[in-house]
């Protein structure tokens, strides 16, 4: 009885060892995660690499093979695997060049929201007071205004171009840090650490770095995927438009606008650009959801 | 057509068995008719002085009369005017109809006829029109239905374009002043205006007094949609009756559908790409702008974006109006000669040029996608060249203060089939809408006017024609051809002068 008791218990220890499996296992035990993670890692390839695997220039016209369809349809040419849009660009590599504009929105667009949510959120929630009072309602004020309609309103203000739409996602994306952060800032100045750094007269800034900021590290991190996701969502949403990146610049939004009006005559134009922005962001979800997971102590 | 008349039965008996009327069922034929016309943009205005955009005066065309009327074939015909003839070297004579009357009853008469012109003429007023009546030096009213356009030379065409300006109630204007105009018009046309919810839909009704007998249709709705595709969308769905610039892609579908079919015409408009020579940069320079010329295909670009539907033009005007000289050829698609321009200007390889192509997107057929080929092209050169695409209304007011710049799309299309419109309205110094000067152009273009003898005139035009070509102040592109497609019920032709007169439409069944 002893020994078997002993053996259950080694069980649970071999168990213990087994779930602290290094992160990236953890991270991969799904196969959503797999897929998602495969999604976003070609994705990526794909905006680094896009110079060198593209098969033409995104932007060459030739009027005279425009709508042609893709490869495998018939008067398809190989050429073209996914056919050519009305001016006779080759879609693939609009595509390819398109998930450039994703990837760049979506990661600066995040960079941007999250510099500012996060430094106002720990403002908000680890100091407290007057500013937070003021950074909760303004929060506050913009939650209750639709992120699209304020991106049109900047956008039509100021004129549609890269820079003007990462900055305008970008500051439409900073409340959810604010809300996230604020939170977790406000629960982590109570516990015992926090409480102990201050004891040992640590300065706010060694106490921010050193404490809180690697504390929340995972949430943020999980928070910032589903950005990435809603950043190229409102790209292609403005894009869509016509008040996103400038024609010339393939983006996948600009193409699924100008393929709409052929979808009953040459569906390729649209489809295409719709699945890679569908694919993308179910990819990065998928991804998040992972991270989430395996960030989270409650699943380990 | 019979979902319709069923649609409308029942809806007349539930309006009657709601109001608690007699339900007896009203037979389908009493049911009032509607027709609704679907352009691409709304009209900006009601005051029929100020503005020649074609969208916004045909609607106008519906509101007012005119003193001419073309026919389908381009022929002069009467309207309110039952004659005109010159009766002195300066003096146009146009005998009126006694019994036109505006909506609110006020008679129409020689007076008004003048206030119009004068009311153009009026630099303060700052219409779009003047050079339609820059001939008429004033007008005398010898009676109430006798109009003298007086002019300071005798003039090859009628003065004045009669059959372009409208006739308002100058009672009517003068009582509630030049701002209530651009709301509440007050016209003697077919249809009487009811109501306008910008970008939304304008109303008007059969004018049960008109002079020229009631229209057949009852009232007419004019919606505005931008994007082509639910233009066709809403065609289809029977949403509208009438839908302009219809994309060549739905050719096939929309003359072979069950509800649909398609019209198409001749048109008189040309679309071009204007170098704004007026502000600095390489666009004041010639031979940037032959170069650009020759780097762009036309055929090509006819062929890919239109479907084949537009004809290459060479100089301004469109193959049937008086001026044209057809000896004047094309810019023939050629790069190297484009390259070889380019670094005769000092740009070798297109290097150094940076410049914006603006265009407006939903007015003209497929006029983004046109601006987007055609900086595909130019880019062939070597240049930089960027697509900016604005919406119509906010467009067309930059082009109107000729600040849009270097280059800017626009189409122009005018029913006189005359070279002097579009040379006086484009090309002259002082006309709003040009960005070029040339005195030597200028004169000519007055020369012109004034040239009785055909033969001497039609030898002006071709001498201005080859210095507008050799100067290339434009991108010279194509002649439309316009395809409107329409639902089967309604029995109506296209014309070539992209007008729409809804007295001409009735419906079948």
């Amino acid at each position: 009885m002893a020994s078997a008791s002993i053996a259950a218990k080694g069980v649970i220890d071999l168990d213990e060892h087994v779930r602290r499996r290094p992160f990236v296992f953890v991270l991969f035990s799904g196969g959503a995660t797999i897929v998602g993670g495969l999604i976003v890692l070609a994705v990526t390839l794909c905006a680094l690499l896009a110079p060198w695997i593209a098969p033409h220039d995104p932007n060459a016209q030739n009027l005279a093979i425009n709508f042609k369809p893709p490869s495998w349809v018939v008067g398809g040419d190989q050429a073209y695997p996914l056919g050519t849009d009305n001016l006779g660009r080759d879609i693939l590599s609009r595509i390819i060049w398109g998930s450039r504009v994703a990837g760049l929105v979506g990661l600066s667009a995040v960079a941007i929201g999250g510099i500012i949510g996060v430094s106002l959120g720990i403002i908000a929630g680890y100091f407290g007071g007057l500013a937070d009072d003021i950074i909760a309602r303004v929060a506050d004020v913009q939650l209750a205004f639709p992120a699209v309609l304020l991106a049109i309103a900047v956008v039509g203000v100021i004129g549609p171009s890269l820079l003007t739409v990462i900055a305008t996602i970008g500051i439409t994306g900073w409340v959810q840090y604010v809300r996230v952060v604020r939170a977790e800032a406000l629960s982590l100045r109570e516990r015992e650490f926090v409480v102990a750094a201050v004891a040992t007269g640590a300065s706010q800034a060694r106490i921010l770095a050193r404490h809180i900021l690697p504390s929340i590290a995972s949430s943020i991190t999980v928070l910032a995927t589903f950005e990435v996701a809603r950043a190229i969502i409102l790209e292609s949403a403005l894009s869509f438009l016509a008040l996103g990146v400038p024609p010339g610049v393939p983006s996948w939004g600009t193409m699924l606008a100008d393929g709409r009006q052929y979808l009953d005559t040459a569906w390729w134009l649209g489809l295409f650009p719709g699945l890679a922005i569908s694919f993308t962001v179910l990819g990065v979800n998928l991804f998040g959801d992972g991270l989430r997971d395996a960030l989270d102590p409650r699943s380990r | 057509m019979f979902n319709r008349r069923l649609t409308m039965l029942v809806l007349a008996a539930f309006i009657i068995a709601a109001t608690g009327g007699s339900v007896t069922l009203v037979p389908a034929a009493a049911a009032d008719t509607t027709v609704t016309i679907s352009q691409g943009v709304d009209p900006v205005t009601m005051d029929p002085l100020k503005r020649t955009i074609t969208p916004t005066t045909n609607v106008h065309y519906n509101l007012f009369d005119t003193l001419l009327r073309h026919d389908r074939d381009g022929k002069l015909i009467p309207w309110v005017a039952t004659s005109w003839k010159r009766i002195a070297p300066t003096v146009w004579e146009f005998k009126l109809r006694h019994d036109v009357k505006f909506w609110n009853g006020d008679p129409l008469t020689s007076a008004d006829v003048k206030f119009a012109i004068e009311k153009i003429k009026d630099p303060a007023e700052g219409s779009e029109q003047g050079p339609r009546i820059a001939t008429v030096d004033h007008v005398d009213t010898p009676d109430a239905y006798t109009v003298h356009y007086v002019t300071a030379k005798p003039t090859a065409m009628i003065a004045g374009y009669p059959w372009e300006v409208f006739i308002v109630d100058s009672k009517y204007w003068k009582e509630h002043g030049d701002a209530y105009q651009a709301e509440h018009p007050m016209g003697s046309g077919a249809y009487i205006f009811k109501s306008w919810r910008k970008d939304e839909s304008l109303v008007m009704d059969a004018n049960p007094g008109w002079w020229h007998g009631r229209a057949p249709i009852d009232h007419a709705i004019w919606k505005p949609i931008p994007e082509a595709a639910a233009r066709v969308a809403a065609l289809r769905t029977g949403e509208t009756d009438i839908i302009t610039n219809v994309p060549a892609q739905y050719q096939i579908q929309l003359s072979g559908g069950r509800s649909t079919q398609l019209e198409s015409a001749r048109s008189v408009r040309v679309l071009f790409f204007a170098f704004n020579t007026l502000k600095p940069g390489p666009q004041q320079n010639r031979l940037v702008r032959q170069a650009f010329n020759y780097a762009i295909d036309v055929p090509a670009l006819v062929k890919a974006v239109l479907g084949g539907r537009g004809y290459e033009t060479a100089t301004p005007l469109p193959s049937n109006f008086f001026g044209y000289d057809a000896k004047i050829p094309f810019y023939k698609h050629d790069l190297a000669k484009a390259k070889a321009l380019l670094a005769q200007a000092g740009y070798p390889d297109g290097k150094g040029l940076d410049m914006v192509l603006n265009a407006p997107s939903g007015r003209y057929n497929k006029d983004k996608e046109i601006a987007e080929a055609v900086a595909g092209q130019l880019s062939q050169t070597g240049a930089k060249i960027t697509v900016k695409i604005q919406e119509w209304t906010q467009y067309v007011n930059q082009v109107s203060n000729r600040s849009v710049t270097p280059i800017y799309e626009l189409g122009w299309g005018n029913d006189s089939y005359d070279a002097d419109n579009t040379l006086t309205s484009l090309f002259t110094a002082s006309a709003r809408l040009s960005t070029y000067s040339n005195p030597d152009l200028d004169k000519m273009v007055t020369d012109a006017r004034y040239e009785i003898d055909p033969q001497r005139r039609q030898a002006i035009y071709s001498k201005a024609l080859a210095l507008i070509h050799e100067e290339a102040p434009w991108l010279f592109l194509f002649e439309y051809e316009d395809l409107y497609a329409s639902t089967k019920r309604l029995v109506w032709q296209a014309r070539g002068d992209e007008l729409i007169y809804i007295d001409e439409m009735k419906l079948n069944g």
